[in-house]
């Protein structure tokens, strides 16, 4: 008699390290942004039929080796932090949690440089590097549960230190992966590159090698509100020439700030509210400081009490919002900030006419772009209203590359916009890519070159 | 394989002019910049257009013939030199195409070279950021397929930091675009731009590349110390690395380039290494990092230098000035770890009776470009001094800037994973096996 998948799991893993228990099974089936069940089964999505926590590399191979021989779709996991559905176990089979392999590995201040398994999240490995006064460039608003392999796999281009530091692909030193038919490669970069935004579909990342930095000397929130959006992009646009580049920068709507203030927290009533740091040392960030004021002139500068304590809940004020929810539809989108202007105002518009309330909140990624989020509340509970208001979702997305952004990150519900911001051929090579990695398509299916939802798209037009 | 025919075929694609196969056409493609040994392509081939370009392909096909592309032939690790093959000599596609203002950006061919490619820029108001080390002579697409860094790495990186996008031809003749004009593509799909990034050749060749740009600094100062112990030295460009914000180049050559430095007229004696740094930005700012710089290299009695220094930045002007042969290999290395390289290079040189220059370029924090030179003078050990500074150079974590057909044993023992990776998509962009195989098999 052949083993069951259950049991040979347990014999790589370990008995502790595998469920197949129904509350796990349910837990591990969505991402931050859960999707009511008419949506899961017009999907097809499936129910996951194990979970397990591998601890090293090799147990890794292990299972996508068996995965291969059984003809089992394994779907790696994390944070589970982006709402792209991009971790959902679409065809069912194992799911891969990768939030066990959480060591850090080294930290070289000499050598400027950490070694960390990839399920370590962002908080825990800035915790300890402060301790050695050492930080990461880049890093994720999401931090709390977002961990580096899941980070890297989505792209890593938009978050606190990208405006500075640059994309997460340019401070990866080294990237051990585990590719689809149990090899493990340790790559560097620039090589590391193809599995940045590979999103686990090309192998499962497991060790990470990071710069990392000093801390500066001197370190400065502040905070800018705008009452017209046109002066508030024209400010961006004028910080962009500067070449002054802050360590991280947010902007927040109108909206946005209003459905905050409704929760019960104290934010400023503008039209856009900017809030950004800057570091380095005493002296270069006062002169920036006085820099920016006269960049943001067409602005107000804010309390800088209110500066530091967006800076100190910078984890939270995205998801906050979730709280008036109880359901959120994001669209994340990154949008050329020469662009920006142009983007906001189409999609208010075909908000006002949808009779939609999207609130914004954008984070300044690295080379001139925002990553910028209409958020739409909802309640997945209400089916119907929720299908609606996730069509409406996709055709913002339309909308903004049709004014000049792409999406950020595919996951599952991107799929669609592949054909219209790629040409077919780079779609055929990365479809090859797929195919030399994973012969049998057991990882990560249903994902980034492989779209099921075609039929979305007759939906949104 | 009929050479004869092939000739006649490339001949009626690209123009009797454009295709050399006689001796004394050919010479200058057998060698490259530094290598002595030579490899005889069995053509080359001077497209005009891409176009030209694309029709190549199926003729290198028929024929069996690899097909090695090539600039202007600065790697010094034989990456633009072809045994038998033909040679794509790229630098009649040496046209900017358009440059966006507003998107900082712009369009260039991939045989277009460094100097043009600056005056170009300058004429708006712009600047690339990151030059080559070796020459202005060199072209973007060699930078581009080899990994460049350079002048202006500790402030924008990597070539891989400015490169958003390309349009690659591959051996079936069809051509892509790699990556998204106005956005990155990080989170867009596979990052097929930064996967051409240091590929060498093995891929596809590069026949269009979008880049940033940034504003021409307002002002730019150099600075120069002294030095005789090369630790001292190190520590204090990665202390001033560190704490800086225009830092925008900070290099150090031994004496022995000094030398050639002085032949150029000038003034700087000293026994042991010079240092140079470069601050660039609004003058505000530079004004508060020259001081802050100047203070901590005070014991180094730093002094403030014209661009005389900075003018006479391209280190192959400066080898070829002194004695030939000269023997040359480039290494990144832990920043850490840059004053060991130099003493296993002055500690191998000395065992074989070889005299050598050193000189090293900090590209981020965390590494340096170094570039280690022995002047062989008819001796015979200078193979064996080269393997023996591979050895140590490797075991203090430095890696080789790119394997060419020399290299590619160390590449593999400094990042074994990638070359395996490269090899593993090489079939997926080169199909018919035809660009450059050589380069990746040990």
């Amino acid at each position: 008699m052949s083993t069951t998948l259950f049991d040979s799991l347990v014999g790589i893993v370990g008995e502790k390290n595998v469920s197949n228990r129904e509350m796990d099974l349910i837990c591990y089936s969505s991402d931050i942004a859960p999707l009511p069940e008419t949506i899961i089964s017009t999907y097809g999505i499936k129910m996951p039929s194990v979970v397990v926590r591998p601890q090293n590399p090799d147990q890794i191979s292990a299972i996508l080796k068996l995965a291969n021989e059984k003809g089992v779709p394994v779907t790696p996991r994390a944070g589970a932090s982006s709402a792209m559905g991009g971790c959902l176990p679409i065809d069912g089979g194992i799911v891969l949690d990768m939030t066990s392999m959480d060591s850090i590995i080294s930290i070289d201040e000499e050598g400027m440089k950490v070694t960390a398994q990839a399920g370590v999240t962002f908080q825990k490995l800035l915790r300890e590097l402060e301790k050695r006064n050492v930080k990461l460039g880049t890093y994720p608003t999401s931090s709390p549960s977002a961990t580096i392999g899941g980070y890297i796999s989505n792209g890593g281009c938009a978050g606190i230190g990208a405006p500075k530091y640059g994309p997460i692909s340019s401070q990866i030193l080294q990237l051990e992966v585990v590719l689809p038919d149990g090899e493990i490669l340790s790559v560097d970069s620039p090589r590391s590159s193809l599995l940045v935004g590979a999103e686990g579909t090309l192998g499962v990342i497991t060790q990470v090698v990071l710069r990392i930095y000093p801390i500066p000397e001197s370190f400065v929130a502040l905070a800018y509100g705008f009452d017209n959006l046109t002066l508030a992009c024209e400010g961006l646009i004028k910080l962009l020439e500067s070449g002054i580049m802050p360590n991280s920068l947010t902007f927040m709507d109108k909206c946005f700030l209003e459905t905050i203030c409704e929760l019960g927290l104290e934010f400023p009533k503008h039209e856009i509210v900017f809030c950004l740091t800057l570091e380095g040392r005493k002296q270069l960030v006062a002169a920036q400081e006085k820099a920016i004021d006269k960049i943001f002139s067409g602005g107000k500068k804010l309390d800088l009490a209110f500066a530091m304590e967006e800076w100190e809940r910078k984890y939270k004020t995205e998801l906050f919002i979730k709280r008036a929810g109880p359901t959120i539809i994001l669209v994340e989108a990154n949008v050329p900030i020469i662009k920006l202007k142009e983007a906001v105002n189409s999609l208010r518009e075909v908000n006002e006419k949808l009779g939609l309330k999207a609130s914004f909140y954008g984070i300044m990624g690295h080379g001139g772009s925002m990553l910028t989020m209409p958020i739409v509340l909802t309640d997945e509970r209400m089916e119907e209203d929720y299908f609606n208001t996730l069509l409406s979702t996709l055709k913002m997305m339309s909308i903004i590359i049709s004014a000049g952004g792409v999406i950020y990150t595919v996951g599952l519900h991107n799929c669609i916009f592949m054909g219209l911001i790629h040409n077919e051929k780079k779609i055929e090579i990365m479809k090859s890519l797929k195919k030399k990695f994973d012969s049998y398509g057991i990882l990560n299916p249903g994902k980034l070159t492989e779209c099921r939802m075609a039929w979305l798209k007759s939906l949104i037009k | 394989m009929s050479i004869d025919q092939a000739y006649t075929e490339l001949v009626n694609i690209f123009g009797h002019k454009n295709v050399l196969r006689r001796k004394e056409e050919i010479q200058q493609y057998c060698l490259d910049i530094y290598s002595r040994t030579e490899q005889k392509p069995a053509l080359v081939v001077k497209p005009e257009s891409t176009k030209q370009l694309s029709q190549l392909f199926p003729v290198a096909e028929k024929h069996e013939l690899h097909v090695t592309p090539r600039g202007s032939g600065f790697d010094p690790a034989m990456g633009s030199m072809s045994n038998n093959g033909i040679i794509v000599d790229l630098t009649q596609l040496n046209q900017a195409l358009a440059l966006d203002e507003e998107k900082h950006s712009i369009t260039v061919q991939p045989g277009i070279n460094f100097r043009s490619l600056s005056g170009v820029l300058a004429s708006k108001g712009f600047s690339l950021g990151l030059e080559p080390v070796a020459s202005s002579e060199a072209t973007i697409g060699g930078f581009i397929a080899t990994h460049g860094v350079g002048y202006g790495s500790i402030k924008h990186g990597s070539i891989f930091n400015i490169v958003r996008d390309l349009e690659i031809i591959l051996s079936d003749g069809s051509i892509v675009q790699t990556g998204l004009k106005d956005v990155p593509s990080y989170a867009t799909g596979y990052d097929l731009t930064h996967l051409l990034v240091g590929s060498e050749g093995t891929l596809g060749i590069i026949i269009e590349a979008t880049l940033s740009i940034f504003p021409k600094p307002e002002m730019a100062t150099n600075i120069a110390f002294t030095f005789s112990d090369i630790k001292v030295g190190a520590d204090i460009s990665r202390e001033i690395s560190k704490n800086t914000s225009t830092l925008s180049s900070v290099f150090i050559m031994d004496g022995s380039l000094m030398e050639t430095l002085k032949t150029r007229s000038m003034k700087i004696s000293h026994e042991g290494f010079l240092g140079v740094l470069r601050l660039e930005g609004t003058k505000e700012v530079v004004d508060l990092d020259a001081s802050f710089t100047k203070k901590v290299c005070e014991s180094l009695l730093p002094f403030q230098v014209g661009d005389e220094i900075w003018n006479s930045r391209f280190l192959y002007p400066l080898v070829k000035a002194r004695e030939t042969p000269v023997l040359v290999e480039d290494y990144t290395i832990p920043t850490d770890k840059n004053a060991d390289a130099y003493h296993k290079l002055e500690d191998i040189g000395a065992k074989h009776g070889l005299k050598s220059s050193f000189y090293s370029l900090q590209i981020s924090m965390d590494s340096n470009l170094s570039v280690f030179i022995f002047y062989m003078n008819g001796s015979s050990e200078a193979d064996i001094a080269r393997e023996e500074l591979e050895g140590s150079i490797l075991s203090l974590g430095g890696k080789p800037c790119s394997a060419g057909l020399r290299r590619t044993t160390a590449m593999k023992k400094a990042s074994p994973g990638s070359l395996d990776l490269l090899k593993k998509i090489k079939g997926v962009f080169d199909r018919e096996n035809l660009l450059s195989p050589e380069k990746l098999v040990l």
